[in-house]
Parts: structure tokens; sequence; C-alpha cells
């Protein structure tokens, strides 16, 4: 049987996957395996791809991940269309955090941000938050929030030919968003 | 005086409310991808506000087992915080009704606990240890997922808030199984307050939020506060009807449960659950009118095994002197209904 991935080597690592309740089944040439380990593309990290034989060993059978398979999450997808599997802050990969149904430090959640709005979805059936935003960053949130409604607005304006209310509002947003870029540079400039 | 000691005689079968707050501080990995310097760091940084604003810093590496059992069944701390073995400290106020675990499962667990019905409260003094500590520090936030944690089952408010009731009458009458499927049903959830499989004895309980996400603080609290209102009605209409239904036989096992607890010479905590439920039961109905609520209700955690020793000031090892000691924490205590 020839690897799926290369369609070269012949394969030895077989590798099986329960997605929503889904057994998908795949083989690959060691070289090939190890290279999609690496990438966090596949995630026992018992496996030493440079003896084919350990996979028998396998790790040993527990509950403890009994259902982490239920956050079956799929493949994430960056805009450039490559796969990004692993959060280059902490080197937790995709497949870990699906198994362990954990994160692996705070910026996982932006630099894995589809995978894990998709656990979130699964697990609060929500996926926005609504609460409190801690105090140093209530000022720049609650602007946020205001500019947001402003351009829902202009947008209501514009489609209803409302444009003597449009280029007020446009106004209004222009004003806001220069403020802020004031505000940052001064920042920037207190910074140095 | 602990909050456990505080009685709020208003809510018969409230016991308590909660808020946990989980909290990250930015630029770390969560403790379970932290090294020890990294940890020892952090909880350096938490101590340094916590200690100048009346927190005791509690090392669990300098602590017997027996002291951190006592945290544990007083809920200052999980038990899994308790066993951890990484580097994790608790902070605890002077009144004992805030503590902070610097590196459970998130870098900052913030727990306020208050005596009855009073989530407001909790929340209002967990939030203020929370702006404590923002001041000094950067919180992990995101716009989308709001508090940052490592289990995303806490994302959102990061908050569980929970309340312990008192129970009997729908234990009693079978119906804890189908109130636990109609919480779940609306994000909510209840299980035994004194952990697995204790439930059904002591019939205490906590109601908790299961959602952190998509809710606001105030709509969780909002939530709680009038489903367990509509539990504590249910729960007066089932002690009334369980009564009616066996008035004899309640009455029966109501002061048989008291007489074992005034004159028995030794008690294990399976048996003093057992009639602290039937008295507190009998109190509800007014079959038992001369024990003092503030007397009788902080037994529930008081004569627990470590906590008993705590309190006693010695460290009982041994069952059955423990017993005998319990049988004496109980009869002094229940004495002072004649001073």
């Amino acid at each position: 049987m020839l690897c799926q991935k290369c369609q070269k080597n012949e394969a030895t690592v077989f590798y099986k996957e329960v997605l929503n309740g889904k057994t998908h089944s795949y083989a690959f040439c060691p070289a090939c395996a190890a290279q999609l380990y690496k990438d966090g593309e596949i995630q026992d990290t018992s496996f030493d791809f440079s003896d084919p034989f350990d996979l028998l060993s396998g790790k040993p059978f527990g509950l403890d991940n009994l259902f982490s398979g239920l956050f079956g999450v799929p493949q994430v997808e960056s805009s450039n269309g490559i796969g990004k599997t692993v959060c280059p802050d902490c080197g937790m990969s995709v497949f870990e955090i699906r198994k362990t149904g954990m994160a692996g430090c705070p910026k996982c959640y932006e630099n894995l941000r589809d995978l894990l709005t998709e656990m979130t979805r699964s697990i609060h059936g929500d996926v926005k938050h609504v609460g409190r935003v801690p105090g140093k960053l209530q000022e720049k949130y609650n602007k946020d929030g205001k500019l947001d409604q402003l351009k829902s607005e202009l947008k209501d304006a514009i489609a209803s030919e409302n444009f003597e209310k449009a280029a007020k509002l446009r106004d209004e947003i222009k004003k806001m968003e220069s403020d802020g870029q004031q505000k940052n540079g001064d920042a920037s400039k207190e910074e140095l | 005086m602990s909050w456990f000691q505080s009685v709020n005689t208003k809510d018969k079968m409230v016991i308590s409310s909660r808020v946990r707050l989980a909290r990250n501080i930015q630029g770390y990995p969560f403790p379970g991808h932290m090294t020890n310097q990294q940890a020892a760091e952090v909880i350096s940084k938490i101590g340094n506000v916590l200690g100048r604003n009346g927190f005791d810093q509690i090392d669990f590496k300098s602590i017997s087992p027996l002291q951190a059992a006592a945290y544990v069944e007083q809920r200052y701390i999980s038990p899994a915080f308790a066993k951890e073995k990484r580097e994790h400290t608790l902070f605890l106020n002077e009144p004992c009704n805030l503590s902070v675990m610097a590196c459970e499962e998130d870098h900052l667990r913030i727990q306020s606990i208050e005596p009855g019905l009073s989530l407001e409260k909790a929340y209002a003094n967990a939030i203020s240890v929370e702006e404590m500590l923002d001041a000094h520090m950067d919180i992990a936030f995101d716009k989308q997922f709001g508090y940052l944690t490592a289990c995303p089952t806490n994302l959102g408010t990061g908050m569980r808030a929970s309340i312990m009731v008192f129970l009997p009458g729908i234990t009693f009458t079978g119906h804890i199984n189908s109130l636990s499927s109609q919480l779940t049903k609306i994000g909510l959830t209840i299980r035994g307050a004194h952990g697995e499989g204790s439930e059904a004895q002591a019939c205490v309980y906590q109601i908790s939020n299961q959602i952190s996400m998509g809710l606001s603080e105030e709509d969780i609290i909002k939530k709680l506060n009038e489903v367990v209102s509509m539990v504590v009605e249910t729960e007066t209409e089932a002690e009334k009807e369980l009564y009616s239904r066996s008035h004899d036989q309640l009455t029966d096992r109501v002061l048989r449960a008291e007489g074992a607890l005034k004159y028995a010479y030794m008690i294990s905590s399976e048996e003093f659950m057992k009639h602290y439920v039937q008295i507190r039961l009998g109190m509800n109905l007014g079959i038992i009118k001369d024990i003092p609520e503030e007397q009788f209700y902080p037994l529930l955690i008081e004569v627990m095994p470590a906590t008993l020793c705590q309190l006693s000031d010695e460290a009982i090892g041994d069952d059955a002197r423990r017993d005998r000691a319990r049988a004496a924490f109980i009869q002094k205590k229940l004495s002072k209904e004649t001073e």
C-alpha cells in the first residue's frame, strides 16, 4: 500500500482518528508520518517514527480524554490556505488542544482562533463574550463598541438614502478614529 | 469568624453563596505548561499585590496534610489544589471570605464566599480582588473570548457562581434527578456539595452556572437567584408534603436524631451527617424549637475530620479518638441552647 501523502513510498504507519463519532483511517510512510507529526497534523506523542514498529507499543489506554473527541474540529485553515496547527507562542498543537481540551497559553486563543472558536461553540453554544471587561481595557472597548454602532447606523442611513444623517455619522466616525490614532501616537511617543 | 460560622438564619435552605473568577496573566503560559521558575514569578507578582491588601500567603510546601485537608473542607481550595505537585500558593484574607488560589488550573482563581443567599455581595468582593490585581498586571482578555482561561469551559466571564442549598424534602420525595435534568436544560448544574456519593446523605447540594460565555455576570447571578428561589419554594412544599404524609414517622426520626447527637459518646462523620439532616429538617418544620440555628448550622463544616482537629487545636489521627472528640464538640455546642 502506498503512502497517502507522497504516493511514492510504502505505507507502514497506520493512523486512525475519530471525529464526531466517525473513524477516519490513514496510511503513511515513516518519513511523511514524521513530518505530519512535526507539523501537528497527527497527534500521538508516544510514537517514535524512527521505528515504525514502536506504533504497536502505543500509549496506555485510558478514559482521561474520552470526550475530547466531542470537540471534533475541522482542520484550521489560515487565510492563505496553509493549515496553521501549532501555537507559535507556546508550541501547543491543535491536536494536543483537542486531545486535552485545554489551551497552552493565552496567545493560543489568538493564534488558533478558528479552532478555539469552534470548541467554544460546542461547549457554550455561543462564541461572543458579553460581560465584564478588565478595568484597563474598558475605555478602549467602550469606544470600539460605540464605533461599531456608528458604522452600523451609517450603513442603515446609506441604505435608506438618508444622506444628511450619513454625512454626520461619517464625520463622527472619522473624528473618533483620528482621536484614537492621535492618542496611540502620543502613547508611542511616551514609550520612546 | 469564617463564612461557615456566620449564619444567615433568614435563608433556611440556603447555606452559602460563592463566586469564583478564573483569571490569567498575559505573557505567561497557563500553569499546566509553566516552568517552576515562571510559576514562582507569577506567585511573587500576585503576592506583592495581595500581601499589601491584607492577604496571608499560605505556602503548601510548609503546611501539614491535615491543614491542607481543612482548607478543602472549608472550601477555600479545590481537592486538586491540595494535591498539586507544581508551585502553587493560597492567599487568604483576614475575615476568611476571600481566597485566591495561585497557579491552580489558571494563574488566578479568585473565590469569594458569603453565608446565605448573597451572590451579589460575593461577586462584588471577588471583583474588588480582580481590580487590585488588574492595576498591577495585565489580565489576559480577548474581545471575542472574554477572560482567557486554560480550559475553554471557563471562557467568557470566567465566572462560576454557586449557591449551596439544603434540600432534604426534594431528596426524600425522590425529585432530585428530575430537578437536575431541568437545571441542565437552562445551563445550570446541581451536584452534591460534600464530594461524590455523600450528597444523598447530607442533602446538601451546589447549584451553579454551567455556561460562562454569552451571558453577562449580572445575567448569570439573576438567573441563579431566580432559580434558587423557585427551588427553595419547591423544597418548602416538599417538606410540608413529607410531614403531612408521614407525620409520626418523621417526628420519631427527628427526635431520635436529636437524642443521638445529644447523648452519643462517639460519632463518625457519616453518622453525624445522617442525624444532621433529620434535625435540620425538624427545625425547618418546627418539630425542634430549642436548638439555636447559629449553633447548629455551622456543625456541618465544623465537625468534618480536619476542621474538627483544627478547632480542637489537636491533630487527632486515631478514628476512635476523633469520633469521641466529635461527640463532645457537638454536645458542647448544643448545650449552649440552655445557656
